[in-house]
């Protein structure tokens, strides 16, 4: 997969996150950030509008969660790559968000390390949950990380 | 020319009842054919034209045809002794009548008039002897005749008394009387009579005899006589000169002529010009003297018979002599003849007159019939149309129609309001009976035909109820009353009635059904108790909920009184609220505004209610409704919820001082030792240990993030946001366990990965606040809890087999438990159910209704 030019769409209703985000991408792996949303439904639209090549996706969102977001963007754009960015650590939350065939988890409070790690890895087709979270692999059922 | 056979037979057939007829005739009259003729003679003195011989000789000669038929051989022998006075000449009718008579064999003679008496008493055993005598004439007749010597008369009297009397009587002035008479013997014996009988008479009158004057003579006598003056006629057969006359003929002459009324004693003369006399009538004294002869010819001894003096002599005068002469009639003596009366028109037409006044009577009742017919017929055909116009108003004002039918012909008629009923724009229809059931509604024409037909065969009425279809399709209702009438046969004859729209009855009907029904429906299950009474408190309505409050059966309760079901201590004090409320006009009042009143069950058990009364009046008769609800639940209620109130306000503050508490001494103690901390970084002398500092602070703070997690955890379930109420609750279940060490078993089936956030968040806090209260109270150190997806829902079931509660204890306990349970389902519409009593375990069910299409879209 080439990474020139990946187009990222950040979502989520907290803006010095969105901020921090789109800063840390910028420059980065021929990241392009193509846009960003602030409530689950906007996702959905601008995830089909944009069809962008990765999104960073909060759990905790307005109108509609990001695990129900994700289902409705796969749905419609199934090779679009999914990280979800939360401080979330319910194993049941994660197992649940992994389910909707999101590439990874990401635990917010690592991003500053593991933001551009779990990029790199979706983008090469691998999927990526946080360090913070390996006490839980074992918790989520394997077959989500088949 | 002979008869053919059967012709003869003809003629025979109709000859012999007339020779029936004749026999039985000739039978009838009691003389037998062969009994032998009777042979009666007649003898006349005088000549046969006289007027007084015609008169006797018919009269005698037909009284005795009547009697005896052919078998009267008569004969009429006039010896004429004033035309023949000659000896030689009566010898001569002597040896006539012996030679004529002598070998006749006769059965009677009747000797007619002194003459012809004379001549029988000097010949007549002579000429005839053996032969019965029977005499006529004047009484002096048999003056001469021999005592002893058989004979039968009826002599007649000649009274000239009697007659100069009433000539005085009629003419009261007159002074002088002329006697006219003849010159013949008989003239002169009747002269003679009259100067004997008289004779009494000469003081009161003068008579003067004029004898056998010649009736030249006469007439100038008569003619001069003076006033004062009358003429008394007696005979005049001859004059002085020997002239024979016919003395009826000379007094017609005289009496024409006369210048004074002239007078007879003889009754054949009055018609002749002579005003009358007291006269010897021939015709009785002739039918007196037949019926004698016919009595010695039936056979009777002459000796056995009379010789009688006739009644016949009466007074008899001519109208109309009176009339000329200007005598009043009034004069006449008592029993007088009046003869030739010129007749009054009553006289000349009296039948006719009485045919004509009965005619006209008959007439007239008929007139008066017919008129008085036609007064009742006017005033009963006015009474009939004015009968009719009520009818025909009050047909129409009652939106009736009323008709009659030929049994024979069907035809039918119609009169009045056919517009409301039939849609027909007239007061009247002609046509068959089938029009009348084209009208009628097809599913009720088969109970017509059959009500027709019954009140036909059973001569009684008809009576019936159905519905009409209108022209213009609009269906009404009937009601029609009618009878047959029949012939003397039997046959029926006519149909009558009536048809009346009960259209809007039946509508009205069929709302008061509906609205009592509705009523029925109302008051049958009404949540509330309704009871009604009458006056005298008497219960006459009481529902399904009043038998379920008070305990008591309906069939119970009628015709008891309402105190019954109220305390003893209130029943005065009730009574008198009743009359007051009735006293005040208000129709309706809330009883229960003056504070909670009491009823009592007929367990005896006494309970709160609230009541409402009402009252109606119909027929001056006053009805009470009450309405009780039983609130001893909202109480109940009421008094938990004052409590909920505060305990609400103290849980707030407990989780209020709860997060506080974590805030403040966790999570800000926290923070305020790593920033202590952190304040020792500045002493950090290498760049690892400000890197080990670094790690460790934001362990720290992760640490924090934590336990900020696990605080907005505990305040709003994220898991249940992302993930639904089964993982949410499956995941505090498994919290709870792990906890506190109390194994809740949690499962679920069929529930939708989807559903109303508010449901969701409702079972999750239900499932939340049932937990705990197992775990807190029922002692046990497992339990279950369910989740599943039912036909209208879903249910939630939290079952322990722990100390289980009074059910009305959990509700009024110190927690908001059960009570926010059924607070929270009520918002979603839905419902808690306990069940638990003490010892046995308490299982709660929350029940949560979706709607179909709810539950289509999250299947779906």
């Amino acid at each position: 997969m080439s990474t020139s030019s990946i187009r990222v769409l950040v979502v989520d209703d907290y803006e010095p996150w969105l901020n921090f985000a789109t800063k840390t991408l910028r420059g980065k792996l021929e990241l392009c950030v193509v846009g960003e949303a602030s409530d689950g439904l906007e996702a959905v639209r601008k995830a089909q509008g944009l069809q962008p090549d990765l999104i960073l996706l909060d759990v905790g969102l307005p109108t509609i969660n990001g695990i129900q977001a994700a289902r409705r963007i796969l749905q419609h754009s199934p090779k679009t790559k999914i990280l979800f960015v939360s401080e979330q650590r319910s194993p049941d939350i994660v197992e649940e968000a992994l389910r909707t065939g999101a590439g990874g988890y990401l635990v917010k409070s690592d991003a500053a390390s593991e933001l551009l790690p779990a990029v790199k890895a979706l983008l090469e087709g691998k999927r990526f949950l946080s360090a913070s979270l390996s006490a839980l692999r074992s918790l989520i059922r394997d077959t989500i990380f088949c | 020319m002979s008869f053919p056979q059967d012709r003869r037979t003809f003629c025979s057939w109709l000859l012999a009842p007339l020779v029936m007829v004749l026999s039985v005739s000739g039978f009838a009259a009691g003389v037998p054919a062969a009994e032998p003729q009777k042979a009666v003679l007649a003898l006349y003195g005088s000549r046969p034209d006289l007027p007084a011989n015609v008169i006797v000789d018919e009269i005698i000669r037909s009284t005795l045809e009547r009697e005896l038929g052919p078998r009267l051989d008569f004969y009429a022998e006039y010896i004429d002794t004033t035309r023949w006075p000659e000896a030689e000449t009566q010898s001569a009718v002597h040896d006539f009548l012996r030679r004529r008579y002598e070998r006749k064999k006769l059965s009677v003679i009747i000797a007619v008039a002194q003459p012809a008496i004379n001549f029988i008493r000097l010949y007549g055993d002579e000429l005839f002897p053996g032969v019965p005598i029977v005499v006529y004439g004047p009484l002096d007749a048999l003056r001469d005749w021999e005592p002893g010597r058989p004979i039968a008369g009826m002599l007649g009297k000649l009274d000239l008394v009697g007659t100069v009397q009433l000539i005085l009587r009629l003419q009261p002035s007159t002074r002088e009387i002329l006697i006219i008479s003849g010159a013949s013997p008989t003239d002169q014996w009747l002269q003679s009579i009259a100067r004997s009988q008289l004779e009494e008479l000469e003081k009161r009158v003068k008579f003067t005899f004029l004898t056998g004057v010649a009736v030249e003579d006469l007439v100038k006598t008569v003619t001069q006589v003076p006033d004062g003056t009358a003429i008394l006629f007696l005979s005049m057969l001859q004059d002085s000169a020997g002239n024979n006359l016919l003395s009826h003929e000379v007094l017609a002459h005289i009496a024409n002529v006369a210048r004074v009324p002239v007078y007879s004693q003889s009754g054949t003369n009055v018609g002749r010009g002579t005003v009358g006399g007291v006269v010897f009538n021939p015709e009785s004294l002739g039918r007196e003297a037949a019926q004698l002869t016919l009595r010695v010819l039936r056979g009777e001894r002459i000796q056995d018979l009379p010789v009688q003096e006739s009644t016949s002599t009466v007074p008899m005068v001519d109208w109309r002599q009176l009339r000329r002469w200007g005598l009043n009639e009034k004069n006449l003596p008592p029993g007088s003849i009046v003869l030739n009366r010129q007749p009054t028109v009553w006289n000349l037409y009296k039948r006719y007159i009485v045919s004509a006044v009965c005619l006209l009577l008959v007439q007239t009742s008929l007139i008066v019939g017919l008129l008085r017919q036609r007064a009742i017929r006017r005033k009963a055909e006015a009474d009939l149309t004015l009968t009719y116009d009520r009818l025909r108003l009050a047909v129409e004002a009652g939106k009736a129609v009323s008709w009659d039918s030929d049994a024979q012909s069907n035809r039918l008629r119609w009169f009045g309001d056919l517009r409301t009923m039939f849609g027909i724009p007239s007061d009247a229809f002609e046509g068959q009976v089938e029009d009348f059931y084209r009208h009628v509604y097809p599913d009720d024409r088969e109970s017509v035909r059959s009500a027709v037909a019954d009140a036909r065969r059973s001569h009684g009425p008809y009576a019936e109820e159905f519905r009409v279809i209108r022209d213009d399709q609009a269906v009404r209702w009937v009601t029609a009353k009618g009878k047959f009438y029949y012939k003397n046969d039997g046959e029926a004859e006519q149909m009558v009635g009536m048809a009346f729209d009960i259209t809007d009855r039946k509508l009205a009907e069929q709302q008061v059904r509906e609205s009592e029904d509705r009523l029925a429906g109302i008051v049958g299950t009404a949540m509330d108790a309704i009871i009604a009474i009458d006056e005298e408190q008497r219960i006459v309505l009481f529902n399904a909920a009043a038998e379920k409050m008070f305990g008591c059966l309906a069939e119970d309760a009628f015709g008891t009184t309402i105190d019954r079901f109220i305390p003893e201590r209130f029943r005065r004090k009730h009574a008198e609220h009743i009359e007051a409320f009735h006293r005040s006009g208000v129709t309706s009042r809330l009883m229960s505004s003056r504070g909670v009143l009491w009823a009592v069950r007929t367990n005896g058990v006494e309970f709160p209610i609230e009541a409402s009364i009402s009252h109606t009046e119909s027929d001056g008769k006053r009805m009470f409704t009450v309405t009780i609800r039983d609130i001893s639940e909202r109480l109940r209620a009421e008094n938990a919820l004052s409590s909920i109130g505060s305990r609400l306000i103290e849980a707030h503050e407990e989780e209020r001082t709860w997060i506080g508490r974590e805030l403040h001494d966790d999570i800000n103690q926290k923070l305020a030792m790593l920033a202590i901390e952190m304040d020792a970084w500045k002493q950090a002398d290498s760049r690892e240990k400000f890197s080990e500092h670094l790690r460790h602070a934001k362990k720290r703070i992760m640490d924090l993030s934590m336990d900020v997690q696990a605080l907005s955890h505990r305040l709003h379930s994220s898991k249940l946001e992302y993930l639904g109420l089964v993982v949410a609750a499956g995941s505090f279940c498994k919290e709870v366990s792990e906890k506190t060490k109390v194994d809740v078993q949690f499962s679920h089936s069929a529930v939708p990965s989807t559903m109303p956030k508010e449901v969701s968040l409702c079972l999750f806090r239900v499932l939340q606040e049932a937990v705990q209260n197992a775990i807190k109270y029922s002692g046990v150190s497992r339990f279950h809890v369910n989740l599943r997806r039912t036909s209208d829902g879903l249910e939630l079931t939290v079952a322990d087999e722990g100390k289980g509660f009074v059910e009305r204890v959990g509700f009024s306990g110190h927690g908001l438990g059960l009570i926010s349970m059924r607070e929270r389902l009520q918002i979603v519409h839905g419902v808690l159910e306990i069940k638990t009593k003490p010892g046995a375990g308490t299982t709660i069910i929350a029940r949560v209704p979706l709607q179909s299409a709810e539950l289509l879209a999250i299947a779906g």
